[in-house]
């Protein structure tokens, strides 16, 4: 039970973290990726 | 923006070869970068609703985001010389400074009201902040800077010409650094530096770099283009011995001589890149915007001038794929290209740019690449000044 606990909090910092770590990845180094006419 | 010099002091000592750049008048006058053109400045998602402050061909401007479309006023004040860029935004449309409450228009830079005179200022009307064209493209906004008065040309005739149309994905990096543009730009399309200076980078670290080349410069278009009549990888110099840079760990150079990429024989090339028909790998254009084709991918490097001093660099890495490669790119982009080539591999370009000291200068043979595009910008602006001359007469 505990684990499944443990893994389902992970699961959910894991997505809460995801886009503020993504920008923070980006900024860093102010690049940025684009689809351009599509 | 003209009559600046190369910044930094100079020796007493007579230098050899070219001890000015007299021969390129506008060029030698461009320290602050070429009027009449659209330059890249940030990226789309940084201009908000919050000023944002930079400085282009050696112009204070403050961007700034409203109903979705972005606006460049003259980042100061009229009234006591207070940067707008610290104002904020107290009425749809326009921008306040932040001292006494100058509220400009965004889209023509009047001023429309002065909150700390009321509603019937008579100020309001009779004082105006300058204003600059603004497009976006490739995800990020371009302002065009004026010669005069004039009206912008449109901004597809000044991208890269697969680039208006075609679909594609890119990843990009933009990053300050010191140093003149006209050095970056120099370096950009220098011939010789590459296969010496990049020879131990992580980006070439499995493939082996010429020793040296035999080059010509062929115009197109608006472009000039550099190509390779002979490939050298190794060579064996009187009285100091033999040099290459090949290893047991590095691929083996190719047999033969081509134009797309310049370190490997390309298996298969992209549709849309061989339906440009390069004649070279490596082009540039005004104003200053250098592209180097590879088989499968296009990398395209914007110098834009900050002031005489500065520079921003544009890495841009263009991929023409659609759909799911496109998530194959972003991860090669993300996890790799902006650390190896927009990064360390850049970054040695960036470390020779900020150390420049020229003119004086004594050219050799490769070099031809440099005057090539003195001339080209030589040439451009004679043009340009033409045309909006018989276009001032004619108006």
């Amino acid at each position: 039970m505990l684990r499944h606990i443990l893994t389902a909090v992970l699961a959910c910092a894991v997505v809460l973290a995801a886009a503020p770590l993504r920008r923070w990845f980006l900024r860093t180094t102010n690049t940025q990726v684009h689809r351009i006419n599509q | 923006m003209e009559g600046g010099k190369p910044a930094s002091g100079r020796s007493a000592a007579p230098q050899p070869g070219r001890q000015d750049w007299s021969t390129w008048p506008h060029y030698d006058a461009a320290a602050e970068g070429f009027a009449g053109y659209w330059y890249p400045v940030t990226w789309s998602s940084h201009v908000t609703g919050k000023p944002l402050a930079v400085t282009l061909c050696g112009e204070r401007i403050t961007l700034i985001r409203d109903g979705g479309k972005a606006y460049a006023l003259h980042n100061r004040c009229p009234h006591r010389g207070v940067p707008l860029s610290e104002g904020n935004q107290q009425f749809p449309g326009t921008v306040s400074c932040p001292y006494h409450g100058w509220t400009f228009d965004l889209t023509n830079g009047n001023l429309c009201a002065v909150i700390t005179d009321g509603p019937q200022s008579p100020i309001c009307g009779k004082v105006s902040v300058r204003t600059y064209s603004v497009e976006e493209r490739l995800g990020m906004v371009w302002v065009y800077i004026p010669v005069a008065d004039e009206q912008p040309h449109p901004i597809d005739e000044q991208l890269p010409e697969e680039l208006v149309s075609n679909p594609f994905v890119m990843g990009g990096r933009i990053a300050p650094r010191r140093g003149n543009w006209r050095f970056a730009c120099e370096n950009g399309f220098d011939e010789g530096h590459a296969k010496y200076l990049h020879r131990t980078s992580l980006w070439r670290l499995f493939k082996p770099m010429p020793t040296w080349n035999i080059t010509k410069i062929i115009p197109g278009g608006r472009w000039i283009y550099r190509v390779q009549t002979e490939v050298h990888w190794d060579a064996d110099f009187p009285g100091v011995g033999r040099w290459t840079s090949k290893r047991w760990w590095k691929l083996q150079p190719p047999k033969e001589t081509f134009n797309i990429g310049n370190t490997g024989s390309p298996k298969e090339i992209d549709p849309t890149i061989e339906a440009q028909e390069f004649p070279g790998f490596a082009s540039l254009s005004m104003p200053g915007v250098l592209r180097i084709v590879y088989p499968n991918f296009i990398h395209y490097e914007f110098y834009v001038p900050v002031d005489a001093d500065n520079h921003r660099y544009v890495g841009v890495m263009v991929n023409f794929t659609t759909g799911w490669k496109t998530l194959r790119f972003y991860a090669k982009y993300l996890a790799a290209i902006r650390w190896l080539f927009h990064g360390q591999f850049s970054g040695q370009d960036a470390w020779m740019v900020d150390i420049t000291d020229a003119p004086p200068e004594k050219l050799y043979r490769p070099d031809i690449s440099l005057t090539a595009w003195r001339n080209l910008a030589e040439e451009e602006t004679n043009k340009k000044l033409a045309d909006l001359s018989n276009a001032q007469q004619e108006g």
